[in-house]
């Protein structure tokens, strides 16, 4: 069996969004981390591989640094890597990176038997890649799953509806896309983050995958604009009522 | 001249980091309160293979350079003094036993200490022999095929429930501290010796530290560790590599002042605004931020120079020197930063406030390192 696990290089979750004069996000000095949601993909991967037997491969597409993420996932158990590297210049459209993992999955990984990975990135929080790759790959996909089982040609995953959960079953091979609760991720051990010193990571450059025209275009990124401090009407007397009506009317809100 | 971590000690960090702050920070206050040793997190370091870390592969370790370990002790005291000191204790040990040891002796107990199955002691300290150490007077005597050991070990850590202690004793008191004193491997359960109650500590309050006493516990031959009449340099060689272990562990609490200032004081609002805006906060928060800066790299240098191969002494009692002042100087202003809050068991800076002051006292007092420096540098200067 193989499992291939989508890993994303996001900007660790305390890190503060700034932008420069061109208005693009200052990606310099922030501390990076693996997609948290990439890590239950990841640990669901590696604990089907402990029970099941199975090879494990990490595939992100990014800058040189963020060779760290596939170092982490070899460190928790993956059991080599591959890295379509990027300076990520112009790369903000969802399904043009899919395109790009897919022409990878499609070449030496066409033999998968499952792709795991995070429902959503918690940087631009679009959702999106996974969904375009089993379009790309033409296999099943289910989202946002919290419980994952295998059994013979199948795979069973648990989803939680709103207000309802459902269990559905899909062919393999197939996509699934993970969300919290579905496992704990392990911290890697000491003897595994030297064991993932000596595991392969294949590098391959963007320019030498097919190109693809993006169908969406980033106009502006512009930061939430902080809220100002709350109105606090003091009851002197009794006039707060009719203060804070006149409030409520002149903000339009009755 | 180089002063980023590679990859490899930044993935130890980042490791320990994450677990020290998800599995180690939320339990420590209680565990504090409580006075229990952390068991939980004690086991769960084992598993991460925290304990053998700068043991080679055939007893569980990835032989991790001085630097790596100094990271993660850092980042253990970040979130808990005591979980890294009993980290450390392993590693002193564990240090002594594949240095010193008989292949029977390692075999016997390094896998069981960095497993966490079993607790150890490192007792060399007694009531009347403290900085002071060669005028020791636990003795041991040859009877046959046992020394006989007497006399009482003070301020022990683990001593009231270790399972086994290495203890160094006076073999030949004429030859005193050179060739006279020599490191056994005392068990639980030979006949005579016992430990005294748990110390109410002030704080580190998770560790159990007591007496050790000896009363004729008859050791065999096969427990002495290392050469007889070699343990005083033993132990000194074990004092040496510890300070800088006690210097990062103390720059762990500094950091985690420092942090916790940081967070109050941009919430704390008095006259109209957070406290952070005020430069009274702001020069604390800046003194903090450089002294820690400093010790880091203090720190760094020592275990790089030991890496080496090359003399650290020096610098390692000077890291354990600045960081363990430093911590006590920044716990003090997290308090103040925190004002009354920080006087309560609800905060954690008023259990930094504790935490702080015995790495000023242990592996060496401030004064001894005072004095190994100076002596250093008028070396230096001949």
């Amino acid at each position: 069996m193989k499992i291939l696990v989508l890993v994303k290089q996001t900007f660790d979750t305390e890190a503060r969004i700034t932008l420069d004069e061109k208005g693009q996000i200052c990606d310099k000095d922030v501390n990076r981390i693996t997609n948290p949601y990439d890590e239950f993909a990841l640990e669901e991967a590696v604990r089907i591989k402990e029970k099941n037997g199975a090879e494990v491969v990490a595939i992100t597409l990014g800058t040189e640094e963020g060779e760290k993420v596939l170092r982490n996932a070899l460190a928790m158990g993956a059991d080599r890597a591959i890295h379509i590297t990027s300076n990520l210049d112009g790369l903000a459209d969802s399904r043009k990176i899919a395109h790009y993992l897919s022409q990878v999955i499609k070449g030496e990984e066409a033999d998968f038997d499952l792709i795991l990975a995070g429902w959503v990135a918690v940087d631009n929080n679009a959702a999106l890649v996974p969904g375009f790759i089993s379009e790309f790959l033409q296999v099943p996909l289910a989202n946002v799953v919290t419980k994952l089982q295998l059994q013979d040609e199948m795979v069973e995953c648990e989803r939680e509806g709103d207000g309802v959960s459902e269990i559905i079953s899909l062919k393999l091979p197939a996509l699934v896309t993970v969300q919290k609760g579905i496992n704990e991720p392990r911290y890697p051990t000491m003897k595994n983050i030297m064991a993932a010193k000596k595991k392969p990571i294949k590098i391959i450059n963007i320019k030498e995958l097919q190109e693809t025209e993006p169908y969406t275009l980033v106009k502006k990124f512009y930061l939430p604009v902080s809220k100002g401090a709350g109105k606090i009407v003091v009851d002197e007397g009794g006039n707060s009522v009719g203060e804070l009506m006149a409030f409520f009317t002149e903000k339009r809100f009755i | 001249m180089d002063f980023r971590l590679n990859e490899t000690q930044e993935m130890f960090r980042d490791m320990v980091r994450n677990f020290a702050r998800k599995e180690v920070a939320p339990l420590t206050q209680e565990l504090d309160k409580k006075a229990e040793f952390p068991w939980k997190n004690y086991k769960q370091a084992a598993e991460l293979g925290i304990l053998a870390m700068t043991l080679p592969e055939e007893f569980g370790g990835v032989e991790a350079d001085s630097i790596s370990y100094a990271l993660a002790i850092e980042e253990l005291a970040w979130a808990s003094a005591s979980v890294a000191d009993s980290i450390m204790l392993v590693e002193a040990l564990t240090y002594l036993l594949h240095t010193y040891g008989t292949r029977e002796q390692q075999q016997k107990w390094i896998p069981p200490l960095v497993n966490a199955e079993i607790l150890g002691s490192f007792a060399v300290t007694e009531p009347n022999a403290g900085t002071d150490a060669a005028s020791m007077q636990t003795t041991a005597v040859l009877d046959g095929d046992c020394y006989v050991l007497n006399g009482t070990k003070a301020f022990i850590n683990n001593a009231p429930v270790a399972d086994m202690a290495i203890v160094f004793a006076v073999t030949d008191k004429e030859k005193g501290p050179r060739g006279g004193i020599t490191a056994f491997i005392v068990e639980k359960g030979m006949p005579g010796l016992s430990a005294g109650k748990p110390e109410d500590l002030l704080g580190q309050r998770s560790l159990i530290v007591g007496e050790l006493i000896m009363e004729d516990v008859r050791v065999p031959k096969e427990n002495v560790l290392g050469k007889v009449g070699e343990g005083f340099k033993m132990a000194m060689k074990c004092l040496d590599n510890g300070r800088i272990a006690i210097a990062a562990l103390a720059l762990g609490i500094a950091q985690a002042a420092l942090d916790e200032s940081i967070k109050h004081s941009k919430q704390r609002v008095q006259f109209g605004q957070p406290i952070a805006n005020f430069q009274a906060t702001q020069f604390k928060i800046a003194n903090m931020a450089t002294e820690i800066e400093a010790a880091r790299l203090l720190i760094h240098k020592a275990a790089f120079l030991k890496d080496q191969g090359v003399k650290f002494s020096k610098e390692a009692a000077m890291a354990k020197l600045f960081a363990s002042d430093l911590a006590v100087r920044a716990a003090n202003e997290a308090v103040q930063i925190h004002g009354g809050y920080g006087y309560t068991k609800d905060y954690v800076v008023e259990r930094l406030y504790r935490d702080c002051k015995i790495t000023q006292i242990y592996e060496g007092t401030n004064e001894i390192q005072r004095v190994v420096i100076a002596r250093h540098v008028y070396n230096e200067s001949e």
